[in-house]
């Protein structure tokens, strides 16, 4: 069967899940320092510090959650 | 847009729709599923008109299923049990036409799309704040005015 983009669903490697995170941290954060920031020419920057925050925070949480689950296991 | 912030907009649109798209483009037709999956398709159709063409052809997908006769044919759409026959049938029929979403990536595709769909809210949301407040304009261009109204109000002072 001929696959179809928009129409058929992509298979994706488990190790490739984690990568997808990156451009929805990047939509987040456009959308919200889009609505937030005063003056337009400092969103990239803005963006960037954004994203780093939140990949930041999401690697802590899952070395926190390894932690713990190494402690009860 | 209708605030004057036009850049603002361009950028929200173009990102929401990006991120709709690419969930799509992830989970294919049945990304959008009203039927059974109803909690994500409220987050989904927050996006508008993208949630809508999304609806629109996962509907066209289950006409197609329903007007299949190999449907009815199918033993599975007799059976009892949890899902019910007429899902699982359903199911099958999505499985055999290669349209049936699988972990992992029914979940990265719905998260895309209902993420932005939540993120239009919020858009929608800022945007109702401002028009209440009565706030127009980029924040830069505004201040003059503000200016303006301050000396009035020291003249009457």
């Amino acid at each position: 069967m001929a696959w179809t983009m928009f129409f058929h669903p992509m298979t994706i490697p488990t190790w490739a899940v984690l990568w997808l995170i990156l451009p929805l941290c990047l939509a987040v954060a456009v959308v919200y320092k889009t609505i937030r920031v005063g003056d337009l020419s400092k969103l990239p920057r803005s963006v960037a510090v954004l994203v780093a925050y939140m990949v930041g925070g999401l690697t802590l949480l899952s070395v926190a959650l390894w932690l713990i689950q190494c402690c009860l296991v | 847009m209708y605030l004057g912030r036009w850049k603002r907009g361009a950028i929200l649109f173009v990102t929401v729709g990006a991120i709709f798209w690419a969930g799509i483009a992830l989970g294919g037709v049945m990304t959008v599923d009203s039927r059974y999956e109803s909690w994500w398709f409220a987050a989904q159709s927050l996006t508008g008109v993208n949630g809508l063409v999304g609806w629109y052809r996962q509907e066209q997908v289950y006409k197609d299923i329903s007007s299949d006769p190999e449907t009815e044919n199918n033993p599975l759409a007799h059976r009892s049990g949890r899902p019910g026959p007429e899902q699982m049938a359903v199911d099958y029929e999505l499985q055999r036409r290669g349209l049936a979403l699988a972990t992992p990536t029914e979940g990265v595709a719905r998260a895309y799309t209902g993420v932005a769909g939540m993120l239009n809210l919020l858009c929608i949301f800022d945007a109702m704040m401002l028009c209440l407040l009565g706030i127009r304009g980029e924040p830069g261009r505004t201040e003059p005015e503000k200016a303006g109204a301050d000396d009035k109000n020291r003249e009457q002072v």
